[in-house]
């Protein structure tokens, strides 16, 4: 709880490899100085002592579910318009394994 | 009352009439206004063809003597990042620069079912991502009043479209102020509407709880009607409440004698002197109108601009994860899988897209979840308990929309220092409330505006505040002098 908290470069690399993003070695400096002045601030919170439940939606509302009746879809062109790559009726990714 | 004559006329929407001129007509001086202006860079997209189409079919339906919509003939101007069938939605992203939805959003679909006309799209911050249209791939767009100043954000472009006369209405999303920062900065009225009031079906999210697309337009009555016809329930949207939305142009008009406002003390604070001077002149008005007026005071509202980013940012990190590249960008990357993923947003996203989507997957990660997003999510509950007490006694609540003047494009370089220019607005996203800005003069030429806060599903007492404040002083004249 207590205690500031730093970014090192390291971190910066490991965290931006979460996100999918690659750094050249500026935009590790910049955003490592960034990122720990923006965090100086949200310490604010951090040291907070709230006696309350943590609100994630403002709207009370109970799920809801819709009915078990077959609707419109979008058709198997519509799907793929946007599509990086494709192959007929499929995306492409490039190869997941190995 | 004075009544002040809105930008088309009463009528339109009283008598749901259609406005006397040509549509087609319409629309060709709407297209030589925005080449006119387009120096400003409000607009990402203009759709003449379909623009034109839609005015034809208008002219044919009237011509026929079918039934007009409530919107029929008005010129509509939509944010980029609210999906619009067969038109480019681009998010001012460079990773959305080719996107064509495949659907509308259910607002789109609203607006075009009431014989709307979509003019275009507008410049905004990227993925809505700023508070100044100066994050867009695409370029700043340009304050309305001077050129050399931002024009607010992240709804710039709308807001300027709406400033320059190109349109009658337009459409802003609001997840800590987009809508209602930018309506100050370019002197027209912005409505952040209740979370769940409006159909977020169709808009790229940015922090879902949060987001909420509302209502610009350069007077009250048109920012009421266009709040009419976007709002009500939507099974694609099961956010959305299904209470009936009132009448809210007649509502408007219903006078606002007797309203209780609190001035929130805070929000003066540590601002300029000539800003709060010319918010509480315009809240003299108010209270010559009849409403009463007493200061209160809300000392954890400070905490709420610290704890609104960390959850914006942890909900940027997760809704950003689906651009990949793979199913929307349209762009060809060589290379495996991950390396595809990592060239596409690494060349795709912009600085502060990155910035937020690191911060967000580094505050959400084990061992600093507690200390971060938990207890941002503490703050909000109480920022929502605070303002609830708040409304036991207050009809609205007031503060400026905006802490300082419309700043010069490019001044403002570092991160934190941007993202204290939402002091004033973020804490009404957390609690889900809706807020208006309402323009309320100027400081050295440039405008200042007064936010109203309203309690969960009251958009009402705000349109009618807002309107009675215009009846007495006429504010939609300030565009055209200034």
């Amino acid at each position: 709880m207590s205690g500031k908290v730093v970014v090192s470069k390291e971190e910066v690399l490991h965290y931006a490899k979460l996100c999918r993003i690659s750094l050249s070695d500026a935009d590790v400096e910049r955003l490592q100085k960034d990122v720990n002045e923006i965090l100086e601030y949200f310490n604010t919170v951090r040291s907070l002592q709230l006696d309350v439940e943590p609100m994630a939606y403002v709207t009370g509302f109970t799920e809801t579910l819709r009915g078990d009746e077959p609707a419109e879809t979008l058709s198997e062109d519509d799907v793929l318009k946007n599509a990086g790559e494709k192959d007929e009726k499929w995306f492409v990714s490039g190869q997941v394994l190995g | 009352m004075v009544c002040v004559r809105t930008s088309f006329g009463v009528n339109s929407f009283l008598k749901q009439a259609l406005d006397p001129a040509d549509p087609v007509e319409k629309v060709y001086r709407a297209l030589e206004k925005i080449e006119e202006t387009r120096g400003l860079n409000a607009f990402i997209t203009v759709d003449k063809d379909g623009a034109l189409r839609s005015a034809e079919e208008l002219k044919h339906k009237i011509r026929t003597g079918g039934k007009t919509g409530r919107l029929a003939g008005l010129l509509v101007a939509v944010k980029d990042n609210i999906s619009t069938r067969g038109l480019r939605t681009t998010c001012a992203s460079r990773m959305l620069e080719n996107y064509v939805p495949v659907y509308d959003a259910t607002v789109v679909e609203k607006i075009k079912m009431e014989d709307g006309i979509i003019i275009g799209k507008t410049n905004m911050d990227e993925f809505a991502m700023g508070s100044s249209t100066e994050t867009s791939f695409f370029g700043p767009t340009r304050n309305f009043f001077d050129h050399s100043r931002v024009s607010g954000g992240s709804s710039g472009g709308s807001a300027v479209s709406l400033a320059t006369g190109a349109v009658e209405l337009a459409l802003g999303s609001d997840t800590g102020g987009s809508i209602r920062n930018p309506a100050a900065f370019n002197s027209v009225v912005g409505l952040k509407p209740t979370y769940g009031r409006v159909s977020r079906y169709g808009l790229i999210a940015y922090a879902s709880s949060l987001d909420q697309i509302g209502p610009m337009a350069r007077d009250t009555l048109s920012t009421a009607l266009l709040l009419q016809v976007i709002s009500g329930g939507d099974p694609r949207d099961l956010t959305t409440s299904s209470r009936e939305p009132p009448n809210y142009v007649e509502e408007a008009m219903g006078g606002a004698r007797g309203l209780r406002i609190g001035i929130i003390k805070e929000g003066f604070m540590n601002i300029d002197e000539k800003i709060s001077a010319k918010v509480y002149d315009a809240i003299g008005v108010l209270e010559k109108i009849g409403c009463s007026v007493e200061e209160v005071s809300f000392p954890f509202l400070k905490y709420s601009l610290p704890a609104y980013y960390i959850i914006a940012m942890a909900e940027c990190s997760s809704n950003l994860a689906r651009f990949d590249g793979i199913r929307y960008g349209g762009k060809r990357v060589e290379g495996k899988w991950e390396e595809r993923i990592v060239k596409t947003r690494t060349e795709g996203f912009g600085e502060e897209v990155k910035r937020r989507i690191f911060l967000g997957t580094f505050v959400l990660s084990a061992g600093y979840k507690e200390d971060f997003y938990m207890k941002a999510c503490r703050v909000r509950r109480k920022i929502h308990d605070d303002f609830k007490l708040l409304f036991r006694d207050f009809d609205a609540l007031a503060t400026p929309t905006m802490p300082v003047l419309p700043w010069r494009i490019g001044e403002i370089v570092s991160p934190l220092e941007m993202y204290m220019m939402d002091f004033e607005t973020v804490a009404v996203n957390l609690a889900g409330l809706p807020a208006v800005s309402v323009p309320a003069g100027f400081v050295e030429s440039l405008p200042v505006s007064l936010q109203l806060i309203g309690n969960h599903f009251d958009e009402t007492t705000l349109l009618k505040l807002s309107y009675a404040y215009e009846c007495e002083t006429g504010f939609t004249r300030w565009l055209k002098t200034g």
